[in-house]
């Protein structure tokens, strides 16, 4: 056995396949996940598995990112990951697997490729697709958050303009971006956020007020989407609710039927 | 399969040629009264033995014995219709058919001797190679014994080479099966040696990566998949599938690509950064002199959208991305480089132009009027905290890496510590300095024992007090025996250097040494000035 008389170490193993799938089914130290992530390259599936944990990463990173525009997508992203979990799961315990003569292998393993790539495939398609969906939305929160904030008499301070600018351009690719440096950049914009506290109550109202009047009458997908995003912004930082106000009356002439 | 008898086969030919079995019976009548018969009979015999020799092995002359039997059947079938041969009455012709068939017969003969014997021996070489091929697998063992006890030469009877060419015929089936099969054990064998170099050249690059900020934790699925693989079939003793290993070995292939990749990118990276920072250095210096303190500040905000290092690359496909980085960082340098030589040579500059300069550096994206008052602002926030360098966040694996090969190797040339880039090693072996027993003398780190270390820093003292009390000599008076102590000092230290380890009593001496040293100090207080430089 090949677990025999080696120290695999497997808690301090990071790899994203190993430390966000297939630990989650076999917990180190049990060496059974470190066999299954083999029978993966021999079937030539650990390519399919490993831009799905990727796709998973980006959506886990986008989670975070999310959550600092009042947006939340962990229902959808838990499901995404429980989803491939049960899919590699199902993977293992294929009959194939068993009584099967070595020299019979490469049959089997292309079998199990043929069965389940598309499959792997079609869950990375969905995470991709989710991903889009929430950079979308992220790319509008921004947009929103910018909007919004111009109404305050800080806007026009050169450290907000540089902080927002930079916030744009690293959420072209936020992948990159570490979680404490979106966090000290998010941190940035917050804190030229200390707007007079007075009165939020009253605002938030107001707003989710407003809110339903607009999204009642507005039938255009982007524009509800807009709505959604800035009530999400103004439930998480209830201080900006003054000049969300503003910029739903901004929005009102416009909305269509 | 027996030995087929002479008398059927040469029935057979002649039916098939068209003659009666009456006719067949009088021919061989005829055939043995004039003697023929029996030599005729025997080759035929023998004709069977090489047939069988030859669907075992090839044999070259079977193409001439055809010819040769062709020639003889057709003779003999002449012979057969021929009345004049066979009519007891006329037979005239019966000395020429006679001579003829005793030369195609002698001929044949030739050829199956010939033949025989070179079966025989090709079947030999066959026996001597498998023998020695499967030599080795263990599971050849009894087939070995097997081959080895056919008598292949040693035969006494047509009958008993055709016995033993079939029970060799059924022994080569087995032995071409064990052939496949160490075929791939030699296949896997290779194939896992080269997964195993695989490995430890990737966990090398790797580790090398990780030296210039660059983790790739996606590859330790791959490695951690592979070291299963070849554990698995270390310990294994069941045939390894070569489907397995070949796969492997073509997915750590691409991987290796990849590290080397990133690894290449890494290290323009981070040299990029390290110019990157030493320009703003210079241009934050310069446009202080210049008294631009408020664009100084905005300096430190310059480079701020390229990754900090350590980065976590978790997909190859981040590894493209990190390219990208190295074209902003390139365009970053070039950009400061300029401002640079524009700030070394200026005695003024118009501050206006100057925020226009640096405007594009900043990649910020607001207008330049705006400039003002932002460094102030950016200090006050978080983003500040941005700012902090690489080498801090990169020093400990430096540090853990350089302390690894000095216990290898004792010294290091300063050039040999090719992931720091170069205008940061000597920072970098400073800080190191600080904290552990290095020294470094010229090029050359030495990891030195505490001892030597302070052997070392009080000859340095010693040596920097000689050349004073020297300089000052020229100058003031000085007791002469001052400069003797101190050359007494130096000389017992030098002694105390070559020592390859510092036992009690050497390390009582250092002490006294060090006592000796304080006292002339206290004894130099007169030249306090100067000792100020020293201490």
């Amino acid at each position: 056995m090949a677990e025999k008389g080696r120290n695999w170490n497997l808690a301090k193993v990071k790899g994203p396949i190993y430390d966000s799938l297939i630990s989650k089914i076999w917990p180190p130290p049990s060496i059974e996940g470190v066999r299954f992530l083999y029978s993966l390259m021999c079937s030539e599936l650990l390519d399919d598995v490993r831009q799905l944990a990727y796709a998973l990463h980006r959506l886990k990173k986008l989670e975070l990112f999310s959550n600092y525009f009042g947006l939340s997508y962990s229902d959808d992203i838990a499901d995404i990951e429980r989803e491939s979990i049960e899919m590699l799961r199902r993977v293992s315990r294929d009959p194939l697997w068993h009584g099967k003569a070595v020299l019979e292998h490469s049959l089997v393993y292309t079998e199990i490729a043929n069965r389940y790539k598309p499959k792997i495939q079609g869950i990375r398609q969905r995470a991709e697709r989710l991903e889009e969906k929430i950079m979308e939305r992220l790319s509008l929160a921004v947009e929103e958050l910018a909007t919004i904030l111009n109404y305050s008499p800080r806007a026009q301070t050169p450290s907000y303009i540089f902080a927002i600018n930079t916030l744009k351009r690293v959420l072209a690719d936020p992948t990159l971006l570490t979680k404490n440096q979106f966090v000290a950049l998010f941190d940035t914009v917050l804190n030229l956020l200390i707007i007079e506290e007075e009165e939020v109550e009253e605002s938030l109202e107001s707003v989710e007020k407003s809110y339903q009047e607009l999204i009642q009458k507005e039938e255009r997908e982007e524009r509800r989407a807009r709505l959604e995003v800035i009530l999400a912004l103004t439930k998480k930082y209830p201080h900006i609710a003054k000049y969300v106000l503003k910029r739903l009356g901004e929005l009102r002439p416009e909305v269509k039927r | 399969m027996s030995v087929s008898s002479g008398e059927s086969i040469l029935r057979e030919e002649l039916v098939k040629r068209g003659h009666t079995p009456l006719e067949i019976a009088r021919f061989i009548k005829v055939l043995r009264k004039d003697g023929l018969l029996e030599d005729l009979l025997n080759a035929l015999t023998r004709l069977s033995v090489v047939y069988k020799l030859a669907s075992v092995v090839d044999i070259e002359e079977v193409e001439d014995i055809e010819e040769q039997y062709r020639m003889l059947i057709n003779l003999l079938s002449k012979m057969c219709g021929d009345s004049a041969y066979v009519r007891p009455i006329l037979r005239r012709r019966v000395n020429e058919y006679k001579r003829a068939v005793s030369e195609i017969l002698d001929d044949l003969n030739e050829s199956i001797e010939r033949s025989i014997t070179s079966g025989l021996n090709k079947l030999e070489d066959i026996r001597s190679k498998a023998i020695e091929e499967l030599a080795e697998v263990g599971e050849a063992r009894e087939v070995i014994e097997k081959l080895k006890s056919i008598p292949l030469r040693r035969a006494r009877s047509l009958e008993e080479i055709v016995r033993n060419v079939e029970a060799f015929e059924q022994l080569l089936i087995v032995v071409k099966e064990l052939e496949k099969k160490k075929e791939v054990y030699e296949k896997s064998k290779k194939l896992l040696s080269t997964i195993e170099n695989l490995i430890n050249v990737i966990e090398e690059k790797y580790r090398e990566a990780e030296l210039v900020g660059v983790k790739l934790s996606y590859i330790e699925d791959y490695l951690l998949a592979a070291r299963y693989c070849l554990a698995e079939h270390a310990s294994s003793k069941s045939m390894p599938s070569l489907h397995c290993l070949v796969n492997a070995e073509k997915v750590l292939s691409r991987v290796l690509e990849d590290v080397e990749r990133a690894l290449k990118y890494g290290h323009r990276l981070i040299e990029l950064k390290a110019s990157i920072s030493d320009l703003k250095a210079e241009c934050i210096s310069a446009l202080r002199r210049l008294e631009l303190d408020e664009i100084a500040d905005l300096m430190r905000f310059i480079g701020s959208e390229l990754p900090f290092l350590p980065i976590e690359l978790i997909s190859g496909v981040e590894i493209e991305k990190l390219r990208l980085f190295l074209d902003v960082a390139e365009d970053l340098k070039n950009g400061l480089d300029e401002l640079r030589l524009e700030l070394s040579f200026a005695r003024e500059v118009n501050e206006e132009s100057l925020v226009v300069k640096i405007h594009p550096l900043l990649k910020s994206g607001f207008s330049s009027t705006l400039v003002k008052g932002l460094a102030e602002e950016l200090r006050r926030l978080r983003l500040a905290s941005l700012g902090v360098e690489d080498l801090t966040r990169l020093y400990s694996i430096w540090r853990r890496t350089t302390l690894d090969m000095l216990r290898k190797k004792g010294r290091l040339k300063i050039d040999e510590l090719t992931f720091i880039p170069s205008s940061w090693r000597k920072r970098f072996l400073e800080y190191l300095a600080e904290e552990e027993s290095i020294l470094i003398e010229g090029d050359t780190i030495i990891l030195a024992s505490e001892s030597l270390k302070k052997i070392m820093l009080l000859k340095r003292r010693v040596e920097a007090l000689i050349n004073l009390v020297e300089a000052l000599s020229i100058l003031k008076s000085v007791k002469p025996s001052l400069l003797d102590d101190l050359k007494r000092i130096a000389k017992r230290l030098r002694l105390l250097e070559v020592s390859v380890k510092l036992g009690e009593d050497k390390r009582k001496e250092l002490e006294e040494i060090e006592k000796m040293l304080d006292s002339i100090l206290i004894s130099m207080s007169a030249y306090e000035d100067v000792l100020y430089e020293t201490r």
